[in-house]
């Protein structure tokens, strides 16, 4: 891959060209590893290009954590795993001032914590307390952290990816639902086909392994990803798709504009201006991903389930009678055609 | 090289005008048809009245043509809005992109590019990306081989289906308001439509100049009698003047049906007798001299021949015009009344009716004087107090071959102007009878045979003969068969309302 000072040079024709070729070869070479779930995949390396977080949530053995190390592993960026338990502390995680000896003299000095990398996995991140999960979502929202009333800038890409185990509720804080809002997308990792669970096995119990090629030139991955993520932001949109995602937000808002019966009945709280935000940057990296520059309704509609489940806040009777998001979600995009 | 915008533009342009095409095509046969209404309202009046017998007050009528014609501009109004609307709502730049993003498959590439392209909203252009530009060329490669002509074309099924629906209230609607005005014309009604229609068959191209005043007269006659200023004295002076003109015309039309032969016998003087035909309207006659050795022919013409429609219709005319003239005598004799006893209730020293005097009383009444010198009517001086005017034998009724006189009013019926011996075997035309309560008619003279197995009848002359007229036979049955308690004459103002 060449470098990004030679991208902004190329043309627009080229520069969507690139873009789509390094997430081909990113899919490409993280499904070698990952078996099946492409199209989670696809939303992880999706929400990369939006420059968002991404939670995942599974039950444990569904190769979560494989998947994310692959991620960075083939965009050549740094990865750091933080395991999230009750006793983790926040300084565990942005890292805390020590008392080192310099030339004879003492003085404090920072020691980064685990959250400065380019690709962090937060694994069960419901198993710690709601302070040290703050700490995390902290950084994610400003991409920054502070300590002892100093500012550590996080090197661009930063990228979160927190797994959370949706069984053994038992000793875990579930995340707040304003912490919820800052990821991009929530995917749903399920159980292995059984095609698919026989390839996991004839690749993870063999002699080797595979090991996944990076697609950037180890130097540059970075920038080369910031400079992806600066062309979908160029992704144009027109005004009656922006019109189309508002009223899909209002469909999904209790007591919003053309809310539908569904969401007034079962829903307390419905998507934040985050969640049309998280609508539209997918689309936009859809959009390139077909070869074009501007944002289709099946672009959209592509991203609302991952941009909007986790933003939409169920209340007891939704509970009590298993409606889940999802449902909601697919509800309301049935009863809401474009001409809405 | 394709121009995006000025294809976009032109395309907004042409599903504007499909828009106001649609709108049109829904709403233009309704309005046509309120529009038709009013203008054929009369004509419709026409052939309701001709057809069924039925009319239409003309201040219902004008009222309903008013209401017509306020919908007719209703409609027209709402066709000039819709459409004013349709053309504004599809004359949309950004909207028309999107229509042809779905003609070309473009998954809203040509709805972005004309966001940022619109030549309304130069504003616009900031938000431009630097991909813009494969933007514009992606556009071009959609729209080369588009054509908004062939793309967007004018499906009349669904405005012609709306038309259709719209259509068929309208005239559900003005049918039933004209059911609703509809009603059965009066005797004055009946009598002046009944002038019209000999006016109009008397005034033809090819009649004479007589003809013409004739039958302008019959008009000024019908226009006033339906005119409600027109005193009812005026009318029924109008009317009997009329009907003597039109007794003049039904004697000169029997004149020519009855065909009438001169015969000349040599140098002697004869006799003859005249036959016609009705039917061709020509008369031949024989004549035998004195001397009986010498014999004339001869021959006339009679006038136009209508036969027996012509005689039906005249039936029709001279019933309407009884009808109608004792309508006027009874809403004269109502204006009298009342106009006498305002005059008493003005001054107060007006006239009180005296005993005996009271035209409205049958019978005999006791004189004032209280003597008891009751005077018993004489012959023929019954009804007299009823009897119309017409009915003297000083009255210029005294003359017309039938009147369909009511007995209510005292007025004797007359027999038509009709006979209908036929010998026998011999069909005439059916006499066709509406509407009547009483028929009047004659026993025919009594007839023989002429001889024995001849099949000739001849006139009886020895016999007597019937001249006294029988009416009051009734159609049909009574409704009620019991006698009634009380027998007591009908008032006139009734006798539209009970049949």
């Amino acid at each position: 891959m060449g470098a990004a000072p030679e991208q902004q040079q190329a043309t627009p024709n080229e520069r969507v060209a690139e873009f789509r070729k390094a997430f081909a070869r990113a899919e490409a070479e993280v499904g070698r590893v990952i078996v099946g779930h492409r199209d989670i995949v696809r939303k992880v390396l999706t929400a990369l290009f939006a420059g968002g977080h991404v939670l995942i949530e599974g039950v444990p053995g569904l190769g979560k954590t494989l998947m994310v190390k692959t991620t960075a592993d083939v965009l050549g960026l740094s990865f750091k795993r933080i395991q999230f338990t009750p006793d983790l502390m926040p300084s565990d995680i942005v890292g805390t001032q020590v008392l080192t000896e310099v030339d004879g003299r003492r003085e404090f000095t920072f020691k980064a914590g685990p959250i400065f990398a380019h690709v962090v996995l937060g694994d069960e991140i419901n198993r710690a307390t709601p302070k040290t999960q703050s700490a995390v979502l902290e950084a994610m929202e400003e991409r920054q952290v502070t300590v002892l009333g100093v500012t550590y800038k996080l090197d661009p890409p930063f990228f979160v990816l927190a797994t959370q185990n949706p069984i053994e509720l038992e000793g875990t804080y579930p995340l707040p639902e304003a912490q919820m809002d800052r990821f991009l997308f929530k995917v749903v990792i399920g159980a292995p086909k059984p095609d698919e669970l026989r390839e996991i096995l004839n690749r993870t119990t063999g002699a080797s392994t595979y090991q996944p090629q990076a697609i950037f030139d180890p130097g540059s991955a970075p920038s080369m990803i910031e400079h992806l993520k600066a062309l979908a932001r160029e992704v144009m949109v027109a005004e009656p798709l922006e019109r189309y995602i508002i009223s899909i937000i209002g469909a999904c808002t209790p007591g919003g504009p053309g809310a539908i019966p569904e969401v007034s009945q079962y829903l307390r709280f419905g998507p934040s201006p985050r969640g049309a935000q998280a609508l539209l940057l997918g689309a936009k990296v859809n959009a390139l991903l077909d070869g074009r520059v501007s944002v289709s309704y099946d672009d959209v509609n592509d991203v609302i389930v991952p941009a909007l489940r986790h933003r939409l806040l169920r209340n007891f009777q939704a509970e009590a009678e298993n409606v889940t998001t999802e449902s909601i979600i697919e509800q309301a995009l049935k009863r809401h055609t474009r001409s809405n | 090289m394709v121009n995006p915008v000025q294809v976009i533009s032109r395309s907004s342009k042409r599903l504007a005008r499909l828009a106001v095409a649609e709108v049109a095509a829904a709403w233009l046969i309704p309005t046509l048809l309120t529009v038709a209404y009013g203008l054929f309202q009369t004509r419709t009046r026409n052939l309701i009245r001709s057809r069924y017998g039925y009319v239409i007050d003309p201040r219902h009528a004008t009222i309903l043509i008013q209401i017509v014609l306020g919908l007719a501009i209703g409609e027209l109004t709402a066709l000039a809005w819709l459409a004013r609307r349709a053309w504004s709502r599809t004359n949309d730049f950004a909207a028309t992109a999107e229509k042809i993003d779905d003609a070309v498959g473009a998954r809203q590439e040509v709805v972005t590019l004309a966001t940022l392209a619109a030549p309304t909203h130069p504003e616009h252009k900031e938000r431009r990306s630097p991909l813009f530009a494969m933007l514009w060329r992606r556009v071009i490669e959609h729209l080369e081989r588009f054509n908004p002509q062939q793309q967007f074309r004018f499906d009349a099924k669904e405005p012609l289906w709306r038309s259709s629906i719209l259509s068929g209230v309208i005239i559900v609607a003005l049918g039933l308001a004209t059911l609703a005005l509809m009603r059965v014309p009066s005797a004055v009604e009946a009598a002046s439509y009944s002038l019209r229609q000999l006016a109009d068959k008397i005034d033809t191209p090819s009649a004479t100049a007589s003809d013409h005043q004739v039958a302008e007269a019959l008009r000024d006659v019908a226009k006033d009698l339906e005119s409600p200023r027109v005193p009812p004295q005026q009318k029924l002076a109008e009317l009997q003047s009329i009907k003597q003109e039109i007794a003049k015309i039904d004697q000169q039309k029997a004149t020519g049906e009855n065909g009438s032969g001169n015969g000349s016998g040599g140098n002697s003087s004869g006799s003859g007798e005249g036959t016609g035909k009705g039917t061709t309207g020509k008369g031949e006659g024989k004549g035998q001299g004195q001397n009986g050795a010498e014999k004339g022919e001869g021959s006339g013409s009679g006038g136009p021949n209508n036969g027996a429609q012509g005689d039906k219709e005249s039936i029709q005319l001279q019933n309407n015009l009884a009808k109608a003239q004792a309508k006027l005598e009874e809403e004269n004799n109502l204006a009298s009344q009342s106009q006498v006893a305002q005059n008493q209730g003005k001054t107060g020293t007006g006239l009180v009716p005296q005993p005996g005097s009271n035209p409205n009383q049958g019978g005999p009444q006791s004189k004032p004087n209280g003597t008891g010198n009751i005077q018993m009517p004489g012959a023929g001086k019954l009804a007299d107090s009823r009897t119309p005017p017409g009915s003297s034998g000083s009255s210029p009724n005294s003359g017309d071959k039938g009147s369909q006189g009511d007995t209510h009013l005292g007025q004797f019926p007359k027999a038509g102007n009709y006979e209908r011996y036929y010998r026998l075997g011999d069909k005439g035309p059916p006499i066709d009878i509406q509407n009547a309560r009483y028929v009047t008619f004659r026993l025919p003279t009594s007839v023989v045979a002429g001889g024995e197995a001849s099949g000739k009848t001849v006139q009886d002359a020895g016999s007597p003969t019937a001249k006294t007229p029988y009416s009051n036979a009734p159609l049909k049955e009574e409704r009620v068969t019991a006698s009634p308690d009380e027998e007591q004459l009908l008032p006139p103002r009734y006798r539209d309302l009970i049949r």
